[in-house]
């Protein structure tokens, strides 16, 4: 089998097809901080692209809380049980990739979702881990958990917002023996070429975060495109432009070696590495990073997000020191527009255009404040504090 | 073509030199009667015919495999008629899964003819680049599509409930048409896997290697199935020449290289997950 270089997990690993990494490679940030579940992006998609008939338990995007909210019921645990113990040296990964981990006649190690697994996407919604009363020791919970809210101490969940990870590495498209699964050279969007799928559901099966899902009324499977149609014309997608918490980011994204620290999505990912792929141990390099949940266990973050999340918590609890990242993160939800550049000048940050090379956006650091005087001279009347 | 891909086509070449050991051969005898009567796999004529049992395989050459194979052999009668070659598979199978949901396959057959080349040049498994094969390729979904109509939504999810699809007309298959497609790529693309209103409960395929199997536009094939006491008994016909250049071309009084895959539903068997048997030698009646 050749070998690629994954460099989220500091190694060379197997894959089924020789490694061809596309011109530019679409990427995502969430910063996991700022989500609020409202789910307005999983509706913002829906009604975008899977408002269809057999796309009727289909969520393109997802929000899910932590440690026990799944769509489908338990994707991560299940896999991640069938992968074993997964091992870190440094920054190098030293456990198997679901390639490495696949048994014999098959591409990927992996698992198709039973019909049921699909038919509670808010299982385990805002269900904390841990409380004093579960026995939680010195901080950290005993593994009794599943606790409501029922004390301040010790409790911790978050939100997890899902999409397609267009990963670098697709195990979809790895899996699909009919070879319907594509990654386009442009800009790295991972699709199904919907007039050759036979809907075997093998992407189904292959994907770890499950992100393909089977449509019985066309009998093909179908995924997150990454809005395709508004990343050609330099806009960003809608799950991203309609978060109303404002904790998405969506651009390209370089290699490592080639950042370039004036670009919003090089400079979080690389330059600052505040923003971490989600279970690179997968092997996958996926690219949605999240900025990991600063009040969460480092432990259960580390299994989550790899050993880069202790360093990650620590830059964005200091990011208030440093304007430039906090520039960078006042971008997020600012525009509509992909970006390719920023800048800051003075108490403003600049986005520059990545198609017309323009300011696309200028964010202030602080927000000028207004007071209204009390009384309404135009309409004569006193403003009442009503809010 | 990845190196790991080669490594597989070469693999290949071993399995070729099997054909020697594969089943005895099928006779198609020529028969008066029409394709009609013919096509009824009860029809009573059916059993005059000598039967051939063909041994069936798991498919362990490309991946994904087939890890549990439920099948082991495949009965086979043929005759020529008017025209026309018509195969009856018949098979043991505890289970009709015709429905499909998101986690359920559908039980299917098939039958492979090489097109231009020999049971010797042709790869049974699915043709090689440049030696194509035809497949007839029947599914018990597709059966059910025509018998009972299209098999849909409401029939997976008896108590499903949603209001309203944009732009569609009403909730049925039918009533989902123009812009109401664009919720439904594979039907606005034609995929013919996301065919509403079908014909026939078969299709044909061509191929040229692993992952390489595609719909052929023009049908020329037709079929019809039954389930009965644990058992599948599906009639393939098609006609011994067509105007399709991406067919077989079949002559009376000649022998030629026929293949079959079997399908399990119940064990999510689906695509290269699949029974298969080797080249058999097929006579093909008539003058």
């Amino acid at each position: 089998m050749p070998k690629v270089f994954n460099w989220q997990i500091g190694r060379e690993m197997d894959y089924p097809y020789d490694g061809a990494r596309p011109d530019h490679q679409f990427a995502y940030i969430f910063d996991l901080n700022k989500c609020i579940a409202c789910q307005t992006c999983t509706i913002a998609c829906k009604t975008t692209w899977t408002a269809g008939k057999g796309q009727e338990t289909m969520l393109w995007n997802n929000v899910e809380s932590k440690p026990y909210g799944y769509f489908p019921l338990g994707w991560d645990v299940r896999i991640l049980d069938m992968l074993g113990a997964q091992s870190w040296d440094g920054l190098k990964y030293t456990g198997k990739t679901l390639f490495e981990a696949a048994e014999a006649g098959e591409a990927v190690l992996g698992y198709l979702p039973d019909d049921l697994d699909y038919a509670n996407p808010n299982v385990g919604e805002d269900d904390c881990f841990g409380s004093e009363l579960k026995g939680a020791v010195n901080g950290v919970a005993d593994g009794s958990g599943g606790a409501y809210f029922d004390t301040v101490h010790h409790s911790w969940m978050f939100y997890l917002p899902r999409i397609c990870n267009h990963c670098t590495y697709p195990a979809c498209l790895a899996s699909c023996s009919r070879k319907s699964i594509y990654k386009r050279k442009m800009d790295g969007i991972v699709l199904i070429d919907q007039s050759r799928c036979r809907g075997y559901r093998d992407c189904v099966k292959g994907c770890p975060y499950k992100r393909p899902f089977y449509n019985p009324h066309t009998r093909t499977s179908e995924k997150c495109i990454a809005c395709y149609p508004f990343v050609e014309q330099g806009q960003q997608p809608q799950c991203v432009t309609m978060c109303i918490g404002k904790i998405r980011l969506a651009g390209y994204l370089s290699l490592p070696e080639k950042a370039n620290k004036n670009h919003p999505m090089d400079y979080l990912i690389h330059d600052q590495q505040v923003a971490l792929p989600l279970y690179p141990q997968f092997g996958l390099e996926p690219n949605v990073y999240y900025i990991p949940p600063v009040h969460v266990p480092p432990q259960f973050l580390t299994q989550m997000f790899g050993p880069r999340v202790h360093k990650a918590v620590e830059t964005y609890r200091n990011a208030h020191k440093d304007p430039k990242l906090l520039a960078a993160m006042m971008l997020f939800g600012s525009t509509e527009r992909i970006l390719k550049e920023f800048r800051v000048e003075k108490n403003e940050v600049v986005g520059i255009d990545m198609m017309n090379g323009g300011e696309a956006v200028r964010v202030p650091f602080t927000e000028p404040t207004v007071v209204r005087p009390f009384r309404d001279e135009k309409v004569g009347a006193f403003r009442h504090n009503i809010s | 073509m990845t190196t790991y891909q080669c490594a597989k086509i070469s693999a290949l070449a071993g399995w070729l030199a099997l054909r020697a050991v594969a089943a005895p051969a099928i006779e198609a005898p020529q028969k008066s009667g029409d394709l009609k009567s013919w096509l009824q796999p009860g029809n009573a004529a059916w059993q005059s015919l000598p039967e051939s049992t063909v041994t069936m395989l798991p498919q362990n050459i490309a991946i994904p495999n087939l890890k549990n194979p439920v099948f082991q052999k495949l009965q086979v009668r043929a005759v020529v008629t008017n025209g026309w070659l018509c195969l009856r598979l018949e098979w043991e199978d505890k289970t009709r899964d015709a429905e499909v949901t998101r986690a359920m396959f559908t039980d299917a057959c098939a039958a492979e003819f090489a097109v231009s080349g020999n049971g010797t040049d042709t790869s049974p498994f699915m043709g090689n680049p440049g030696k194509p094969v035809e497949i007839v390729h029947w599914k018990a979904i597709w059966q059910d599509d025509i018998e009972k109509g299209y098999r849909d939504v409401e029939h997976g999810y008896p108590n499903h409930y949603y209001d309203y699809y944009p732009l569609a007309k009403g909730k049925k298959a039918d009533q989902i048409s123009g812009p109401a497609l664009m919720y439904n790529p594979g039907r606005y693309l034609n995929n013919p896997i996301s065919q509403t209103q079908r014909k026939e409960p078969v299709e044909e395929i061509v191929a040229e290697g692993f992952g390489s199997a595609t719909s052929q536009k023009h049908l020329d094939s037709r079929g019809w199935g039954t389930y009965q006491q644990n058992h599948w008994t599906v009639v393939l016909a098609r006609p011994l020449s067509t105007p399709d250049p991406t067919d077989a071309q079949l002559k009376p009084g000649t022998n030629i290289p026929i293949a079959f895959a079997l399908w399990d539903g119940a064990t999510r068997n689906r695509g290269g997950r699949k029974h298969y048997a080797m080249w058999t030698d097929l006579k093909i009646g008539g003058k």
